[in-house]
């Protein structure tokens, strides 16, 4: 949406199979997220959310439209759109947290005492100020998840782009990160593009969701706002109605995805 | 940040406290499990030289299957002559040159060709025809090329090493998680530094796996090089005692080879073990 600090303008996006026809993933997405803006993407599986995420992120090229950040165009992966994913994976298991921590201070030539101390500070800040000495592989799911987001933190992204972040992580874990996120991006003033199938977890975090049509070919179906106010409870009758809206508008997608897959069958 | 967080790190404060006593009973596991590692390898020991006994027994000829203590005996009369300990060395020589040189070369290329694709296009072919060619074959040709001196026996063992620890880099590169060279390319990262410090830590259990097998390929093909145009090291004692008919003496060989790389294998362990513990955590 033009004029917005994160805009996708008509962007298409496929995927070649061979001597077959592409397969288009995304036809002709409009979204905008505002600077600050905490906006969360669902969507059944498959509709593109996450290819929406690697294009923002410069993993993947847009084969039409355009995406711009702050009227700039994406064109490779920055320092200022830093990507916090799914699992744990992308720690380094052969280094210690604060290492890790350090990882993108020390890619930028920052001096170790001034990298040591900027990432302990975000240790402190995401609740892990005394397990710095410890490895991934000694830290559990939702430690390694603050690991990551300290990790961006200290490169003082503007952006961050979380791919179900929490999708791995038990009940219990999962809720006390949505609550520390939230109290971090408030904070910060980062803006946040987060994807998950999870719709509870949409309406405590955003400020705003977009709900994805079904591919092939997919783009925004309807966005909508969440002017709850913080923090959110899952028992509030505001957030049961908001629930059962997206939740309809959802399941139609989901519907019809499976109706294609059982035709095709 | 909030309760919950601090709850996590009390917790983790209780769990890393304990001082001297739990300081005691780590040293305590430590000795129990060195004991007992080495109680089974002395029990295992027991067993073969127990079978080996009942073997050489049943056989009945002392010239063609001795048993352990005519072979300990002769073990003995080589290390007096100072015969074993010279071969030993001469083999050990051979292997340490041909394994560190293969190594090297293996993880260079097998590194190369598993961060490149015009690289591992351009090289496959070749690798996947000579990997299947074994060291033996090559040894009348290397002879010619190299002569009869240390070049040609140490350029097999090289060969030998070469293509296992090359495959093991190329599959190590292959196996360093997408998410993680994604993860630096957005912390701001150059090919370069991907390279450094990401593809190459994350490979290098990998390449440490393929040394280690390589070893063991360092170790059977010394033998074989020395067995023609040598006059020093293990495969020669092997080789020359079959002329004579010196049995126990080959035996003495084969165990030598055995102890020894056994020996290597441990120290290889133990070195990457200690000076590359970390990378063994991902």
């Amino acid at each position: 949406m033009a004029g917005s600090y994160i805009d996708f303008s008509q962007v298409d996006f496929r995927y070649d199979a061979g001597l077959g026809p592409p397969n288009w993933i995304l036809k002709g997405l409009d979204l905008g997220i505002d600077r600050g803006e905490f906006y969360v993407l669902l969507g059944p599986s498959g509709c593109g959310k996450t290819t929406a995420l690697n294009l923002l992120a410069g993993f993947e090229h847009v084969h039409g439209g355009s995406l711009a950040v702050g009227g700039r165009p994406v064109t490779a992966p920055g320092v200022d759109r830093v990507v916090i994913f799914q699992g744990d994976d992308s720690l380094y298991g052969w280094l210690t947290a604060q290492e890790n921590v350090e990882f993108g201070l020390k890619l930028a030539g920052v001096p170790a005492a001034d990298r040591r101390r900027k990432a302990q500070q975000q240790l402190d800040f995401v609740g892990l100020g005394k397990q710095g000495h410890k490895f991934p592989s000694q830290l559990s799911g939702g430690m390694k998840q603050r690991i990551q987001i300290a990790r961006a933190l200290v490169c003082e992204s503007p952006i961050l782009l979380m791919d179900e972040p929490f999708a791995a992580l038990d009940a219990q874990t999962r809720a006390i990160l949505q609550d520390e996120l939230t109290t971090i991006q408030q904070r910060t003033a980062s803006t946040v593009l987060f994807i998950t199938h999870d719709i509870g977890e949409a309406i405590i975090l955003a400020d705003r969701v977009g709900i994805m049509r079904s591919g092939p070919g997919s783009a925004l179906k309807e966005e909508i706002e969440i002017a709850l106010p913080r923090p959110r409870r899952r028992g509030d009758p505001a957030f049961g109605a908001l629930y059962d809206r997206i939740h309809a508008i959802l399941s139609e997608e989901v519907t019809r995805v499976l109706r294609r897959e059982q035709a095709s069958q | 940040m909030t309760s919950s967080s601090d709850a996590m790190a009390a917790t983790a404060r209780a769990a890393g406290s304990g001082g001297p006593a739990r300081t005691r009973a780590a040293v305590l596991k430590r000795v129990r499990g060195t004991a007992s590692l080495v109680l089974r390898y002395a029990v295992a020991a027991a067993a073969i030289g127990l079978a080996w006994e009942l073997f050489s027994v049943r056989f009945d000829s002392p010239v063609l299957f001795p048993g352990p203590a005519k072979t300990a005996a002769r073990a003995v009369e080589l290390i007096e002559e100072g015969r074993l300990q010279a071969d030993i060395l001469v083999s050990l020589r051979r292997i340490v040159i041909g394994f560190a040189v293969g190594s090297l070369v293996g993880a260079l290329a097998g590194l190369a060709m598993g961060s490149s694709r015009l690289i591992a296009d351009l090289f496959r072919p070749l690798v996947n025809f000579f990997r299947f060619i074994a060291p033996t074959a090559w040894i009348a040709t290397a002879m010619v090329w190299f002569g009869l001196g240390e070049a040609s026996k140490i350029s097999l063992i090289i060969y030998a090493t070469v293509f296992v620890v090359l495959l093991s880099s190329m599959i190590g590169v292959g196996a360093v998680a997408p998410n993680k060279i994604r993860a630096a390319r957005c912390l701001g990262a150059t090919d370069r530094q991907i390279f450094f410090l990401v593809t190459l830590p994350g490979a290098l259990t990998y390449v440490l796996t393929g040394m280690r097998m390589a070893l063991m390929n360092a170790f059977m093909t010394v033998v074989a090089a020395e067995m023609i145009a040598a006059e020093a090291g293990l495969g020669f004692l092997i080789y020359n005692s079959r002329q004579w008919m010196e049995t126990d003496s080959i035996f003495v060989g084969m165990l030598a080879l055995g102890i020894v790389g056994l020996m290597a294998d441990r120290l290889f362990v133990l070195v990457s073990r200690t000076l590359l513990r970390r990378f063994s955590f991902h």
